[in-house]
């Protein structure tokens, strides 16, 4: 009996215990640093490297204790986990063996970065949008960079001049600190570039394409019309699917709409594409809410038009509005799609056709509207990509040291082009590709080797950041891939088929020709700095905006299948009623006043 | 004279019962008291990485402001509307219990009890996926209804209307075999001299049924109806956020999917925690209320 007791109360203590335990702290409180740590690492200072600045090539070498092992994790919203893929790739080896580390790169979502933070446990190196700021610089999750200038030649570098300034004024809650960089600053000396090809614009399949004559595409009425043609002559898939011009994808809130619109009237979206800045006048729209000025095409107005004319000509999915990325992915890889307004969706049908045939001529391509979206002048680096070093990290210093790393030429030049040896120095004295790894990436068979390899890898560009338009100081590109004598290399049969029967070099000749005549534009007018310099939203516009959006996204399905213009007009008065009934003005005024007090303030930078 | 031994021991064994109790009641603190400390966000504007604290103290001007958000309205009327649906469908289980009760085949029985079960194991995501497959304008049942001349080709997914009917329909598909499991029990707790009596009386399968099993059933569903009362407004959120499109939005947003969306996905946490707040005091004044109810109607209390 006396045994049944004992155990009766140690199973219950355990039980209890067990229940506590489970809900208490890991123990993993890591004492906020602050300062340089490593107070008991040896002083053995080793050169870290001599990356440049980008495009300044200044070779600052950085200073720092390496001489302990130490792991480092760099977690932001745009990552993806580095467990389970290839990893490290050869590029990301190059910077663990440089700083003696080991990298694990992990992925945020909004609550699992707002509960990290709220427990002081996010990772060393942390990427965050504009929506945490407030609360990293509030909690003190930061570290002020300007406190180890030492050992980050590369933030503090000449060429980052603006972006570091935008930074102390505009990102450091009134402290005039830097705690935050944001990645690939486009540099003095950078070239137009347009790549190989453009990712969105009036998206099509070629072979059908080309069956209809391939007409000239100058607008949307042209590229509807191109569209009918085709799927007469492609009613269904070779499996017998019904086959349609495109659908929606219902999971990015409105970016179907406005990004089409953008790329066809001449914008660029702030985040949520509630509000639109136009990319010749530099100028803030309410993009949805357009009330105020009739005589402007917004991004949302013009795209929801496009829609409503697939609608009527009986070319979109009658499930358009219950599609989400994943379906649209499905439908496109089984051909159920003639056209797009962007690449993203067309890739597993790209790839698997050209599995088969090598030769095929049934390729996605993109031709391009009126707006090329090419040569963006991030001069303060990418709005909605701060990086930081957390206060709570063990390895601070490491952790400033790997960052200005991530901020150097020869980093962006490897992330882009891959390590040395993927390419090197010709007979010209620049650097050029290699053979083998040109032929690596354009060679099925070499796929693994070419993941391995680390060279365009997605989390190295989400650390980088992408400005192909920048000039590296060894006279090359960045990014060898741009090189014009490489573009063409890469091409699939379809795209070299369509640059012979359209008299171009490369697909985005369409675009740079465009230009040229005076027929389109690209975005070399903007000023992404005032995105940048725009203070913290408020809530209670927040708020406002949220709903709207909301509003917006319900409202879709009555503008879209409007039978006629009467019906649309009447759908259209109606949503802009009830976004006026929800505070649309409020925002809209709130908006134009900090566009207007931002663009002051970047003129005052002299940008 | 001693006291009788049993007497003597008896307030040790208590001792030791509550003792055995207390990791549960642990985890009862733990997990259904202590979050209601969250409660105080709901008075402060709450940024995740700020100490709670240390941001601005707002007093009761979020309460406020549901009283001025429609959203908040619209949501309460969805959420009122799947939990009325759901109320009246209560009885669904018990009937199908008793309906179950009633196969004499053992393995056909129990063929149908695992299949009408396994559905409760399904997350709704692949429920959706399986629901996209089938009522998709291209899907499996939409089209054969097409080709029957019974549909018209629009997908129920995109229809506003079908909401409530639609989404009680999987929600019942999903959860009716295994809320009947509950019933069964109550079932085989019954007195088969009771069911030999009413034989000998004359009584047949159907007789059985109404006079015997469901009698024997009422206070088993009371008290999960009451109880279900309790959780009238927590219909939870993942299902509706997940047939949620432009065309549904309206019909299909209930409270939880609202606070949702309100609390993380717009980052607005002390606004969906005040909406929480008034959510739990309906909800407890629904179970105060019921309460009262059944002991006027039935004599006793549940809770």
């Amino acid at each position: 009996m006396k045994v049944k007791q004992l155990m009766a109360v140690v199973s219950s203590v355990a039980l209890l215990a067990g229940c506590l335990a489970g809900c208490g702290d890991k123990g993993n409180d890591a004492a906020p640093s602050g300062g340089a740590s490593g107070g008991s690492e040896t002083s053995d200072s080793v050169d870290a490297g001599d990356g440049g600045t980008e495009a300044g090539g200044e070779g600052a070498a950085a200073q720092g204790d390496l001489s302990e092992h130490v792991e480092l994790s760099i977690g932001g919203i745009n990552l993806a986990n580095s467990d389970g893929k290839v990893w490290p790739t050869e590029v990301i080896k190059q910077v663990e063996e440089k700083f003696n580390v080991t990298i694990i790169m992990k992925s945020y979502d909004k609550e699992s970065l707002n509960l990290d933070l709220s427990g002081g446990t996010t990772c060393d190196i942390v990427q965050i949008n504009d929506e945490n700021i407030e609360g990293v610089l509030r909690g003190k999750h930061a570290v002020s960079l300007e406190d180890y200038k030492d050992i980050a030649p590369n933030i503090f570098a000449d060429t980052m001049q603006l972006r570091n300034d935008v930074m102390k004024q505009f990102k450091s809650a009134g402290e005039g600190k830097q705690y935050f960089v944001t990645p690939r600053v486009t540099v003095e000396g950078a070239v137009m570039d347009y790549g190989a090809d453009l990712f969105g614009g009036y998206v099509l399949r070629w072979d059908l394409y080309k069956e209809i004559g391939h007409p000239e595409i100058k607008n949307d009425d042209d590229y509807i019309a191109a569209l009918k043609a085709m799927k007469e002559i492609y009613p269904q898939t070779e499996d017998g699917l019904p086959v349609y011009a495109m659908s929606a994808y219902n999971d990015s809130g409105l970016h179907t709409y406005f990004f089409k619109g953008c790329v066809t009237e001449g914008f660029v979206n702030l985040e949520g594409g509630l509000y639109v800045q136009d990319v010749e006048t530099n100028e803030l729209v309410a993009d949805i809410y357009d009330a105020a000025n009739p005589d402007v095409v917004t991004p949302f107005w013009s795209g929801v038009q496009f829609f409503n004319k697939l609608y009527r000509e009986g070319l979109l999915d009658p499930d358009c509005f219950i599609t989400k990325s994943e379906d649209l992915n499905d439908k496109y890889a089984k051909g159920q799609y003639l056209g797009g307004t962007v690449n993203w969706n067309c890739g597993n049908f790209n790839k698997n056709q050209k599995s088969a045939d090598p030769e095929t001529l049934k390729q996605f391509v993109v031709l391009p509207c009126k707006m090329g979206w090419a040569n963006e002048g991030n001069y303060a680096g990418w709005s909605g990509k701060y990086f930081y070093v957390s206060s709570h990290s063990e390895n601070v210093e490491r952790a400033v040291m790997v960052l200005d790393y991530l901020q150097s030429e020869e980093f962006s030049r490897i992330a882009d082009s891959g390590v040395e040896g993927r390419w090197e120095i010709g007979e010209d004295g620049k650097p050029h590709l290699t053979a083998d790894t040109i032929d690596m990436k354009t060679n099925p068979d070499r796929a693994k080797e070419w993941e391995e390899s680390g060279i365009d890898n997605s989390n190295t560009t989400a650390c980088v950041g992408v400005a192909t338009n920048n000039m590296a100081a060894d006279g090359g590109m960045i990014n060898l891939w741009r090189e014009p004598d490489v573009l063409a290399l890469g091409l699939s049969y379809a795209e070299k088929d369509m640059c012979e029967t359209l008299g171009l070099t490369v697909p985005s000749d369409l675009l740079k020709n465009g230009i040229e005549a005076g027929t389109n534009i690209d975005m070399r007018g903007v000023n992404a700095t005032i995105r940048m310099c725009l203070e913290t939203t408020p809530k209670d516009i927040l708020r406002i905006d949220s709903n709207c959006e909301e509003i917006a996204i319900n409202a879709i399905p009555s503008l879209v299948q409007a039978n006629s213009d009467e019906e649309f007009a009447a759908a259209k008065a109606k949503l802009l009623e009830d976004l006026k009934n929800a505070n649309a003005e409020t925002s809209v005024e709130w908006w134009q006043n900090a566009w207007e007090t931002s663009k002051s303030a970047v003129e005052q930078l002299g940008k | 004279m001693g006291r009788p031994v049993a007497c003597a021991r008896k307030p040790k064994k208590d001792y030791r019962l509550l003792l055995m109790l207390l990791p549960f009641m642990a985890l009862v603190f733990l997990f259904s008291y202590v979050p209601i400390f969250g409660w105080v966000y709901s008075v402060f504007d709450y940024i995740p990485g700020v100490p709670l604290f240390e941001c601005d103290f707002m007093g009761l001007d979020y309460f406020r402001i549901i009283f001025t958000d429609d959203n908040v309205l619209r949501a309460l009327k969805n959420t009122f509307i799947f939990a009325i649906i759901g109320m009246a469908l209560s009885p669904l289980p018990m009937l199908f219990a008793i309906l179950l009760n009633e196969i004499k085949c053992g393995p056909v029985r129990k063929f149908i009890q695992t299949f009408t079960t396994l559905p409760n194991f399904i997350s709704w995501v692949i429920i959706f996926s399986l629901a996209f497959a089938l009522f998709s304008t291209d899907g499996l049942i939409t089209s054969l209804l097409v080709k029957a001349g019974i549909g018209s080709g629009t997908s129920v997914l995109s229809s506003g209307s079908s909401v409530y009917w639609f989404q009680t329909f999987l929600a019942q598909w999903k959860g009716l075999g295994w809320s009947s499991i509950i019933y069964l029990a109550a079932i085989a707790g019954i007195d088969q001299e009771l069911y030999e009596a009413a034989r000998v009386d004359g009584a047949g399968h159907f007789r059985c049924a109404l006079h015997i099993t469901l009698p024997s059933m009422i206070e088993t569903y009371v008290v999960l109806f009451i109880l279900g009362i309790g959780n009238f407004l927590n219909t939870g959120y993942e299902q509706y956020m997940l047939f949620k499109n432009a065309l549904t939005a309206t019909n299909i947003e209930v409270l939880d999917l609202y606070v949702y969306r309100i609390g993380l996905e717009n980052m607005d946490y002390s606004y969906g925690v005040a909406i929480s707040i008034v959510k739990s005091i309906v909800s407890i004044t629904l179970v105060v209320v019921a309460n009262l109810v059944a002991k006027k109607l039935r004599g006793s209390t549940v809770i």
